[in-house]
């Protein structure tokens, strides 16, 4: 198995703050991998190293056996692309203009799109199923098609590598399997090594081959779903008592939020 | 199943702008542009008939004679004045369009950005230090309103660059500081010096168009034109910037060097329009805003129509501010502000713009 990234011994601070620390693991090509943890748990630092807009300052990352920081932007960005946890858009360009604007790493100096990008662009509309939204503004479509029309913009890169910062974050259950499911058929149809965090843990336990499990800077676990989803890790690293049991169609795990005990919580049971 | 995919693919429409699309629209504002011109040299306190200007126009083909008041106030007044208008308001429109998307900010022009009252600085100095810098066909004046205005957008810059990077607000927030600095300092030298003095910066501060020699207007042609061809060069990585700096730099984009070149592009358009005519107000916000109106959002059509329509409507505004009270002439700063002013309110409130 080759792999897409390489990370070792990374280390990242914002200020004097460490935000990660002694970060490795090797992220192989096809495979769609789930990183988890709370929040501040240095999730999005470390997805953002992935992408380059954060630069470690020590440790090495590799991208396909080429140092990361000598990579040259446009082929960094026709490897991997980033869809971020929240797009704002201060013009409101129709959602075929900005899915264009994914094909930006192809057209090197050329001000205008040629027939083969227009084609690019079409075929990853209608993958993400917007090709009907092209001449709508994007600041007035739902935010579950505005959550589509953004992947489809990383597509139009022809990536071989997605990486998103919490894709679900504010999208309704139906939207939320919506979006996995595309994820998936990305990944087995077209060959694509997804990389993705996630506050939902059952639903990428589901859908990801294998997980990463972070706390307070640091890989905590790493390996398949069942072995990270675990009552024991889940209370040491987010604080909370929780049940994990067999998924009952899929077999995966299985977790269950258990409610915070009265005596856990005395001081606000007294209060009130 | 696959087949009727395909088909579905291929019926979405999807409309970018082509290089045609480009061609014609610029065309067509080239030609209203030229009308434009046209009809500005009929009016002013000595109407011209429409074949008066012809004539004087074949006669400087031809040879042949006209007579040498309509070839003074046409060649040596009107029409130098006119070609001034069309350049100084489409790079003060262009350069406004341009801060408007990288700093993502409606309101940015020149103005918050410091480089008038860098210019207006220059200006001041140029009446206390008495030097003959007058080359190119600029007065010694515009020089330094060029200089000043050059160097205070560096120093703004300068200041605003935070670990490498430029972050919009913190470019905006020096502007403004700076701004405030300058016009202390203006009002300090003004105020100890002599009333005339005064009278003199109190004009060129409303901003007003003269009829520069053509040497002069060559020069500031160069320098815009050359701001021109950088920003429409960059045009497309303007609609990238406006996603933010973290998603533009994923989708392959150099960042901050799009920002440093389209940043001195800006600074040599307004550099250009200030130098001779003064900080003409408004219309680096609201010619851009009237133009994505219109056209859209995609910066590389935003830009060119800005420009020229930007000219278009300096050359209006000029030709009712040397005719409407004639023989006084009103300072142009004063239409484009009040014709500006309320529009941009009419945009805020009905088409919720910003």
């Amino acid at each position: 198995m080759k792999s897409a990234y390489q990370l070792s011994g990374v280390y990242f601070r914002y200020g004097d703050a460490w935000v990660l620390q002694d970060i490795a693991f090797d992220v192989t090509e096809g495979e769609m991998l789930g990183i988890i943890g709370p929040n501040g748990s240095g999730k999005s630092s470390l997805l953002k190293l992935l992408s380059r807009l954060n630069t470690p300052q020590q440790g090495d990352i590799s991208l396909r056996a080429v140092d990361l920081a000598l990579m040259d932007q446009a082929d960094l960005a026709k490897t991997a692309a980033m869809v971020p946890q929240e797009s704002t858009f201060f013009f409101p360009y129709t959602v075929a203009e900005v899915v264009l604007m994914g094909r930006t790493p192809h057209l090197r100096g050329r001000l205008f799109e040629g027939r083969h990008d227009i084609e690019v662009v079409r075929e990853v509309m209608h993958w993400m199923d917007i090709a009907g939204l092209g001449e709508r503004p994007v600041t007035e479509i739902s935010g579950g098609e505005r959550q589509r029309v953004v992947i489809a913009r990383a597509l139009a890169q022809e990536p071989d590598i997605l990486i998103l910062d919490e894709p679900t974050a504010s999208l309704d259950i139906a939207h939320q399997v919506e979006i996995y499911h595309i994820l998936t058929r990305l990944n087995e149809e077209r060959g694509l090594t997804i990389i993705l965090s996630s506050h939902d843990l059952n639903l990428a336990a589901h859908y990801c081959h294998r997980m990463i499990l972070m706390n307070q800077g640091r890989i905590y676990a790493a390996g398949t779903p069942s072995e990270v989803i675990t009552e024991e890790n889940i209370r040491e690293v987010y604080g909370c008592p929780v049940l994990v049991d067999a998924h009952p169609v899929s077999g995966g795990p299985r977790l269950t939020l258990l409610p915070v005990h009265r005596q856990i919580m005395p001081e606000i049971h007294k209060v009130s | 199943m696959v087949n009727s995919q395909d088909k579905v693919a291929k019926t979405t429409s999807i409309q970018t702008l082509t290089l045609r699309r480009w061609l014609s629209s610029a065309s067509l504002l080239v030609i209203l542009s030229l009308i434009t011109v046209f009809l500005s040299m009929l009016f002013g306190s000595d109407a011209l008939r429409p074949r008066e200007i012809i004539s004087a126009f074949l006669a400087r083909v031809t040879g042949n004679d006209v007579s040498e008041v309509t070839r003074t106030i046409l060649f040596q007044i009107r029409l130098p004045r006119i070609l001034l208008a069309a350049i100084a308001g489409g790079s003060l429109a262009a350069a406004g369009g341009m801060f408007q998307a990288i700093l993502k900010n409606p309101l940015a022009d020149a103005y918050i950005l410091g480089i008038s009252s860098g210019a207006a600085l220059g200006v001041v100095l140029s009446l206390f230090v008495p030097v003959n810098l007058g080359i190119y066909g600029l007065t010694p004046a515009s020089i330094m309103a060029f200089t000043g205005a050059l160097i205070t957008l560096y120093i703004v810059y300068k200041i605003s660059i935070v670990g490498g990077k430029i972050p919009p607000h913190t470019i905006l927030l020096s502007g403004v500081m700076i701004n405030a600095i300058i016009f202390a300092v203006i009002l300090f030298l003004t105020s100890v010096v002599n009333s005339s003095h005064l009278y003199r910066v109190f004009f060129w501060l409303l901003g007003y168009l003269s009829s520069p020699n053509y040497t002069a207007l060559a020069t500031i042609s160069i320098f815009s034109f050359t701001g021109m061809a950088i920003l429409l060069r960059h045009s497309r990585s303007l609609n990238i910037l406006t996603l933010g700096d973290d998603a533009a730099e994923t989708l392959g984009l150099d960042v901050e060097s799009v920002k440093r070149k389209v940043f001195i592009a800006g600074a040599l358009l307004v550099a250009s329009a200030v130098a001779i005519c003064g900080p003409i107000g408004f219309v680096g916000i609201m010619v851009p805003h009237a133009v994505r109106l219109l056209v859209g959002y995609d910066y590389r059509l935003v830009l060119p129509v800005s420009f020229i329509g930007g000219g278009i409507f300096l050359m209006l505004a000029d030709t009712f501010a040397r005719t409407a009270a004639s023989p006084v002439e009103i300072p142009v700063g004063i239409i484009t502000s009040l014709s500006g002013g309320p529009f941009f309110l009419y945009l805020l409130r009905k088409k919720r713009i910003v």
